[in-house]
């Protein structure tokens, strides 16, 4: 398992490079823009590495349920709820993805160029997304797999099982919430 | 069969009988055939309950089925034995004698072992220096090891030891049958065929048995029936003269209940007991119909305690507002719509019963009505379709028709984003108006205006503050730092009047910080509504692709299957990330503000028949 998620997180940290292998910097003229290629590198990045921890996460917890589920059937609901709770952290990447690739349309078109300095700062807006999510949605889905446990015990204890679970997310919320942040003040500041 | 009844405890009988049936059930699931798993399905009539379970040899089945397995684990055990025995004598069959020969006489001993190929002739040449009179026979090669026999002088015996462990010789213990290894391996063969097809009549005689599997599930129910009734009788307390019986029972039953046992025993007086001290009554869930879907939505999370709020109807129209717009496709929400509809149809079943294809039904209907304002049609674009469903706007926009925001541009997806976190922040403010507002009934007056109430002053001054005209900004202004101080001096309610301010400020920065984060949690329903249209349009987009690889005649089906197939494997997919996801927002950040939940859910003693 550590072997699988150590070459899964280099995966993650090498992927975005594809990036360049895309030719995603290189403008009509062929020259490279090093800013727009940092800045793409930022994006891939954020979804990368934030769906790998969900992918480790979910599917922990669905290891975790499917031993459950073949002794409780009928707690199948709660079970996938809580299932997918480390599968958020791969949205909030997708997000800050998705809000570059929309609110920044006039950097991508070429219409607003980009020095490496600004490239690099929009890079390291996904970090605090990319990072926190990567580390949480693992360690999240270890408290959902307890959680489980106490499932099956009791399983009027969803509420909190649920609730535990959250608190973790929590600090995946807030890497969310500065890279939101960052883009929009960034964009603020670049394109008014 | 011998139903057992009574007063009192349920007896160990009962239960062992409970234990054993449920032996036998599932152990002929296994081999029942589908007719008689058919049969399994409920719901059932009391009278064929009641006939399965006194007309059906429950403790004949039983035995019979223990008898076969006794004889089958015998069986298995003579298999094993015969396996053993066979892997044992396999590399031995070359040796003539029969192994109940003589291994020892008054001068000899013969000995059986294996030793390495390699050292074969070394082995030799020591044992014929130091024990000059052994006689030693190769019987087998195979795989690197001699299998031999020697015969030596008995008082030679501890130094052939000596000189034999050196080369890597493992004695072997043969057993002393009658019959040479070749002919004992060909009846461990023909052993081994007779007990696997005794145990082969034994599963013929269990699918025989499987027949009566219908009646025994009845007869289970019968037993839980008894069980049941035993556990309500154990709540009597007996006196002298009378009978008292303590329980629960919905508040809107009791009169019914009243009427009810007057009607049939005039001398009898229902009380109404108070609620001792960590009593945690059960709980019904009751709802109007058009709610009553969304309790299993509750159900999920966990019933509330006897003392929360029931959330249902608080977080329905949210619910369903979220799953259309994590769906955001009127083309998905009109096949969900039609497809859970005719199964509701078909099924005539009501709310209560089956309450998540309800709920699924109502969430395709508000998808249907919510996507068409966001022009979602299966992921077509307005250009793909025939002119008489869009419509162009004054700068030249082809739309659908009914649609006003297009999530194809900045502007749609910028409106997205924008409206979830206002419904983040509207459904935040919600929770924690019902928070204050279950303090409040419950007395905590003070405590709901402080803790609870100056969030929504502060989001009251924060409004004014935004939409105040220019002539008010610094009335506003004002404003606004009143109402932060007043959330200041909140939050810190309980703490003594001089660390108030400081455990204030620590409030209303876990506050912040937690709205925060909580308010863009609810920028999923945008991921997830880009998500299914962008599912939608590679669905489209490799159907037209791969369909201009064929001929026409070719590429028409092709097309058809693709378009077919992969956006139902959409519809699934978007429709179970819409559903957990809202529901999510429901759990995680809703109830967080007010609720528990944790309650004990009301189990009113009945028949069930399913």
């Amino acid at each position: 398992m550590r072997t699988s998620t150590s070459l899964a997180l280099t995966l993650g940290l090498l992927a975005p490079l594809t990036a360049f292998a895309q030719n995603a910097g290189t403008t009509m003229a062929g020259s490279i823009q090093w800013g727009l290629a940092f800045a793409f590198l930022g994006v891939a990045t954020a979804t990368f590495l934030s769906c790998i921890g969900s992918i480790i996460g979910v599917s922990l917890t669905g290891q975790a349920g499917a031993g459950l589920l073949t002794e409780k059937p009928e707690l199948a609901g709660k079970v996938i709820t809580l299932m997918v709770l480390p599968g958020s952290q791969g949205l909030y990447g997708m997000v800050i993805s998705l809000l570059f690739i929309f609110n920044y349309g006039a950097v991508i078109n070429g219409d607003v160029v980009i020095s490496l300095s600004q490239g690099i700062t929009l890079f390291v807006v996904s970090l605090p997304v990319a990072f926190t999510c990567l580390t949480s949605a693992p360690y999240q889905a270890k408290v959902c797999a307890a959680g489980m446990h106490m499932l099956a015990k009791d399983d009027k204890l969803a509420g909190r099982v649920i609730t535990m679970a959250a608190l973790v997310e929590t600090y995946a919320l807030l890497g969310f919430l500065i890279s939101f942040f960052m883009l929009n003040s960034f964009k603020a500041g670049l394109l008014g | 069969m011998e139903i057992i009844e009574g007063v009192g405890e349920p007896s160990v009988e009962v239960n062992f009988r409970k234990a054993e049936l449920d032996f036998a059930i599932t152990l002929l699931k296994k081999f029942a055939s589908q007719d008689a798993l058919h049969a399994l399905r409920p719901p059932f009539t009391v009278e064929q309950v009641t006939h399965a379970a006194f007309h059906t040899d429950v403790c004949g089945i039983i035995d019979r089925l223990h008898v076969l397995g006794e004889e089958d684990a015998q069986a298995e055990r003579e298999i094993q034995q015969q396996h053993h025995l066979r892997s044992l004598l396999q590399l031995w069959q070359s040796l003539s004698y029969s192994l109940d020969e003589p291994r020892e006489t008054e001068t000899t001993i013969l000995l059986f072992g294996m030793i390495p190929l390699k050292h074969i002739l070394s082995w030799r040449k020591d044992i014929d220096t130091h024990c000059p009179q052994s006689d030693i026979h190769i019987v087998h090669e195979y795989a690197g090891v001699a299998y031999v026999y020697v015969i030596i002088w008995k008082a030679d015996h501890a130094l052939f030891e000596e000189h034999t462990k050196k080369w890597g010789w493992t004695s072997v213990e043969l057993p002393q049958l009658p019959g040479n290894p070749r002919a004992l391996v060909q009846e461990t063969i023909l052993k081994e065929k007779l007990f696997l097809r005794k145990k082969e009549t034994h599963n013929e005689e269990r699918r025989q048995l499987a027949s009566e599997l219908p009646n025994l599930l009845l007869a289970q129910m019968y037993m839980r029936w008894i069980d049941e009734r035993h556990r309500a009788r154990s709540s009597l307390d007996e006196g002298w003269g009378s009978v008292v019986l303590t329980g629960w029972v919905p508040r809107s039953r009791v009169a019914f209940l009243e009427r009810t046992i007057q009607a049939s025993a005039p001398a009898t007086a229902i009380l109404r007991l108070p609620i001792v001290k960590d009593e945690e009554p059960p709980v019904l869930l009751k709802n109007p119909r058009w709610i009553t879907p969304f309790q299993s939505v509750t159900n999920l999370y966990g019933l509330p305690l006897s003392s929360e709020f029931d959330p249902t109807a608080m977080l329905a129209p949210f619910f369903a507002l979220y799953f259309a717009l994590c769906l955001t496709d009127a083309g998905y929400g009109l096949v969900l719509a039609l497809l859970f509809g005719g199964v509701l149809l078909k099924l005539r079943k009501s709310p209560e019963e089956i309450p998540l294809l309800w709920l699924l039904f109502l969430g395709g209907i508000v998808t249907f009505l919510i996507g068409i304002l966001f022009g979602g049609w299966f992921g077509l674009l307005p250009e793909q379709v025939p002119s008489v469903f869009t419509k162009q706007t004054i700068d030249g926009t082809v739309l659908f028709r009914g649609q006003i925001w297009n999530l194809g541009v900045e502007s749609g997806i910028t409106f997205l984003q924008n409206l979830s976190l206002v419904l983040g922040i509207t459904h935040l403010f919600f929770g924690i108006f019902l928070a204050g507002l279950h303090k409040w009934i419950h007395g905590k007056r003070a405590a709901a205006l402080w803790q609870d109430f100056t969030s929504h002053v502060l989001l009251g001054t924060v409004l004014f503050f935004v939409f105040a005209p220019e002539s008010l900004t610094d009335v506003a202004q004002y404003t606004l730092y009143a109402a932060i101080a007043l959330l200041v001096w909140g939050k810190g309610y309980g703490a003594v009047w001089y660390l108030r301010p400081f455990i204030g400020l620590l409030g209303v920065l876990n506050f912040a910080v937690s709205m925060l984060s909580n308010v863009l949690s609810y920028l999923r329903i945008l991921a997830l509504g880009l998500v299914t249209g962008a599912l939608a349009l590679a669905v489209n987009q490799l159907a037209i692709e791969l369909g201009k690889l064929f001929p026409l005649f070719i590429a028409i089906p092709v097309i058809v299957v693709i378009l077919l197939g992969g956006h139902l494997v959409s519809i699934a997919l978007n429709t179970l990330g819409s559903f957990i996801h809202s529901g999510r927002l429901q759990f995680i950040e809703f109830f967080s503000q007010f609720f528990e939940g944790g309650g004990r859910a009301f189990s009113p003693f009945r028949r069930t028949l399913h």
